[in-house]
């Protein structure tokens, strides 16, 4: 692999940054000393996850809102 | 190595872009979107980034973030929960905005610009002001203080640049106790709005007298040692813009000023006359400023103790009290200060790119705040030949008109100049339009209003009908280098102190010429003023001679090019616009003069 | 109307007759007759000057500019765009004008009628302009298309913004579930978290020497640039 295509976003990496993302709050969260947030970091986590998969039902959204 | 960094999601979103260390461009979102202090994904200032120097995405090495939105998410949460049950409101929108949008910034940039996840950094946001401040001051070493409202959990910090070590962070305060936030709650107190109208509170304290600063001390303490402590108690930091400031607050100080309440006074002449009320916003606006330097000064000499440097770097958006940075020049033990041109989050992107090289050239050339795009003005020349506006569609109280444009393109710029300063000489405002706007809300003779600084009547104009503002707020004054000494005396002119040349400190004048400059000055006959060289800026520097020629004084009032809640203007169509909106007489875009026809 | 909300309902048109100056300001950049530019720059003048109107009485009524979170989207990015542009813009001005109408009539001030029926006569003007300029610009074996693409668009536009409002509505129920569930628990400890002050540091060296290429610290795998 050159360096141009190793400096290029992997195909799929969305997720595993996601995953990231959410891994740093964790770890912030008892870097700082506020762990207690966790179970409240966890809803909200589940919530995220709920808007994005409705989020990508586009216009079929409002349909899918009743099922949830 | 090529390095963009990006500031978003907060306020004043931008982009800068660090070639090899050399910072090259630097630009503000809203100077593209027209959307005053927009924080959004700072999409067109990128754009703009990479087309100065024909790059494409794929070309960065990095795209650096400005601070490290996980850990600020933490801080939001505590302070949100904190104030459970009443904070249900603010829990609902937080958690919107983090969920759909900031906590996902990583993938944002990654996917946008189509870059590895692993050359996306995030540094913290003091460390991005750090950075801001001290590389493109030019100092070997020095102490670094940055204050601003709050990045992730820090306020203040205290720092050690060195050119061969890089910053080193001695000390920090940490959320809530934080002077930015309590000036903001304070901006909000007195009918301003927080994050936008903290110069408005800087202007009116010069009105008041301090009477208050005791039960200001009650709410923020400077402590011995050059620390400080706020009292939590007096403020709602998560509350909505006008209720930054709890029931305690009110007891204390009194009933707010409802936004929009008149307030009497003018920086030119004596108000008829002022009620207890309007007294009591300005006493309490002069005895926050007082505190505020009190802190500033304090942490200034405790940065100094902790470094034994004589030199400093300010940043923060607290670095904009240009009446706090003369007092500290005034008083501190520092030999010289540098305030970046934007000291704010919006400069923050460029902190983050340089924090991000891996070296720093040892040398660089002089800061300049001229990073902006530039622009061909041919596109709107050629259209205001057809242009016809209707007489409705300009403020009220612009001068009527015939409604048509001329204009002519000068092919020298000391004929250009001429005719100008000879139009500012008779009383017109001229919309001056030249080169790569500046960076931060400053204009410096790129993106100005010029008018003449003697001339009441046109001062009078462009407050009523050009920038719908409030008398209160005084205009700041461009002069040429070499009227420097007999119009401030006292200034420091050394190549390195850059606060007199970029219209961050204040400076009393002279009082023999106060006659020649009386509508940039504010009520107490201090200006803050921009200091021109022709090496800082060579066809604004002819222009203030040209002037200076006709009138005595090679001096400009110098106001921002933009209308009251609009970002200053951009592109040539910006300015057409606002030239055409307003009673704004002539509009110079780069070597073309365009008039309103009779 | 109360009038927070009529406050609030102009200061959302201030923000749309914004981003209407905006669209139709960057749009003159594409246009080659300069009769073409004036007529968007014209435009996009009294669009700004609509803004200021509505900002303004906004404002009297207690709205703060900024406040329903407009974003811009760019609507003419090549010369290409234009012909779709104007057909939105043909489209939506004539909208509007129903929109500005109803608000008149139910904000029961005379100054707020007046000032909404001035500007609905200028966007008459522009929903006219906008279809004249198509017309002139675009071959009529394309206008149709044009048009209904436009509408389509338009429609599409106004079921999203329906979309978005319902899912607001939803995330703000379930974080208030969520809220009302766990925050009990959390809040003296937050509380605690906030009062307690940082203890002395250790200075914490945050970048590298001028010279070395020593690269930051992150998470993730090898640097794929180095």
């Amino acid at each position: 692999m050159d360096a141009e295509s190793r400096r290029r976003r992997p195909r799929g990496a969305g997720i595993a940054i996601a995953l990231r993302s959410l891994s740093r709050v964790v770890s912030a969260m008892f870097r700082e000393r506020v762990g207690w947030l966790l179970p409240l970091f966890i809803g909200l986590a589940v919530v995220a996850l709920l808007i994005s998969i409705i989020s990508a039902a586009g216009p079929l959204a409002p349909f899918i809102y009743p099922l949830l | 190595m090529n390095i963009l960094g990006i500031s978003a999601d907060f306020h004043d979103a931008s982009a800068s872009l660090v070639m090899n260390g050399q910072l090259i461009c630097s630009a503000a979102e809203e100077r593209f979107t027209r959307i005053k202090h927009d924080a959004r994904f700072p999409e067109q200032a990128v754009e703009f980034c990479l087309a100065q120097v024909g790059l494409n995405a794929g070309d960065l090495d990095r795209i650096v973030f400005y601070e490290q939105p996980w850990m600020k998410l933490t801080r939001v949460l505590t302070d949100v929960m904190s104030r459970f049950p009443r904070s249900i409101n603010q829990f609902g929108r937080a958690g919107r905005s983090w969920l759909t949008q900031k906590l996902w910034i990583h993938n944002r940039i990654s996917r946008a610009y189509d870059i590895h996840p692993d050359a996306v950094r995030f540094v913290p946001h003091h460390e991005s002001h750090a950075a801001q401040a001290f590389y493109p001051s030019g100092f070997e070493q020095s102490a670094i203080l940055t204050v601003d409202g709050v990045g992730e959990w820090t306020c203040t910090g205290i720092a050690r640049g060195s050119r061969k070590e890089g910053i080193t962070v001695l000390e920090t305060e940490e959320y809530p106790n934080s002077v930015g936030l309590a000036y903001a709650a304070f901006t909000a107190f007195l009918g301003f709005k927080p994050n936008d109208g903290e110069c408005s509170t800087m202007a009116l304290a010069a009105f008041g007298k301090p009477i208050y600063a005791d039960n200001v001390r009650r709410v923020l303490t400077p402590l011995s040692g050059g620390r400080y402590q706020l009292d939590p108690g007096f403020f709602n930091f998560f509350g909505d813009a006008d209720r930054l400031f709890t029931p305690a607050f009110i007891r204390l100080f009194g009933e707010p000023r409802r936004p929009g309440d008149p307030l009497p006074f003018s920086s030119t002449s004596a108000p008829e006359h002022v009620s207890a009320d309007q007294q009591r916003f300005a006493d309490i606006a002069a005895s926050i400023q007082l505190i505020f330097e009190e802190v500033l000064l304090g942490l200034a000499r405790r940065a100094q103790a902790l470094t034994g440097l004589d030199k400093l770097c300010l940043a923060g958006g607290t670095a904009m009290n240009a009446v706090a940075i003369t007092r500290l020049l005034r008083e501190c033990p520092f030999d010289q200060v540098f305030v970046p041109p934007d000291p704010g989050d919006g400069g923050a992107a460029t902190g983050a790119a340089l924090l991000a090289c891996d070296e720093i050239p040892a040398t660089s050339p002089p800061p300049t705040p001229y990073l902006g795009r530039q622009y061909p003005e041919q596109s709107v020349v050629e259209a205001i030949q057809t242009l016809s506006v209707e007489s409705h569609h300009r403020l009220p109280g612009a001068r009527a008109w015939s409604g048509r444009l001329t204009h002519k393109e000068y092919g020298d710029e000391n004929a250009l100049v001429e005719v100008v300063a000879e139009d500012i000489s008779r009383g017109s405002l001229i919309g001056w339009v030249q080169g790569r706007f500046e960076q931060g809300p400053r204009a410096l003779g790129n993106r100005s209003i010029l008018a003449d600084p003697s001339d009441a009547v046109a001062a009078s104009r462009l407050s009523r009908a050009v920038k719908q503002r409030a008398p209160f707020r005084p205009y700041a004054l461009s002069l040429a280098v070499e009227e420097a000494q007999r119009l401030i005396p006292g200034v420091d002119l050394r190549e390195a102190a850059r606060t007199g040349r970029w219209m961050q400190s204040i400076h009393a004048v002279n009082e023999g010429c106060v006659s020649a400059v009386r509508q940039a000055l504010h009520v107490d006959l201090t200006t803050r003023p921009q200091i021109c060289s022709p090496a800082d800026n060579r066809i604004f520097h002819k222009l203030l001679h040209a002037f200076g020629a006709r009138r005595g004084t090679a001096a400009l009032l110098n106001t921002s090019f933009n209308e009251s809640g609009s970002p200053i203007v951009s592109s040539p169509a910006d300015a057409l616009i606002t030239f055409l909106h307003t009673d704004i007489d002539v509009l110079v875009l780069g070597m073309t003069v365009i008039r309103k026809a009779a | 109307m109360q009038p927070r909300s009529l406050a609030s309902t102009l200061g959302r048109f201030s923000e749309v007759e914004a981003d209407s100056a905006w669209q139709f300001a960057r749009a003159a950049d594409f246009l080659q007759l300069p009769k073409h530019r004036a007529a968007m720059l014209a435009t996009a003048l009294e669009e700004t000057h609509h803004a200021f109107l509505f900002r303004r009485i906004a404002s009297r009524g207690g709205a703060r500019h900024g406040s329903s979170g407009l974003a811009r989207k760019t609507l003419v990015a090549c010369a290409a765009d234009i012909p779709t542009f104007l057909a939105y813009s043909h489209i939506s001005e004539g909208l509007v004008h129903g929109e500005f109408t109803a608000i008149a009539a139910a904000s029961g001030a005379p100054e707020v009628a007046e000032v909404l029926a001035e500007i609905s006569q200028d966007e008459s003007g522009h929903e006219d302009g906008a279809s004249q300029m198509l017309h002139e610009i675009v071959p009529r074996a394309t206008l149709a298309r044009a048009l209904r693409k436009a509408r389509w668009r338009r429609r599409w536009d106004d079921w999203m913004y329906v979309t978005h409002f319902i899912g607001k509505l939803n995330a703000t129920l379930w974080l208030s579930l969520i809220y009302l569930l766990l925050g009990g628990f959390a809040a003296p400890l937050c509380r605690q978290r906030l009062r307690r002050k940082r203890g002395a540091q250790q200075p914490q060296q945050i970048s590298v020497k001028a010279g070395e290429a020593q690269p930051l610290p992150y998470l993730g795998a090898k640097d794929p640039t180095a």
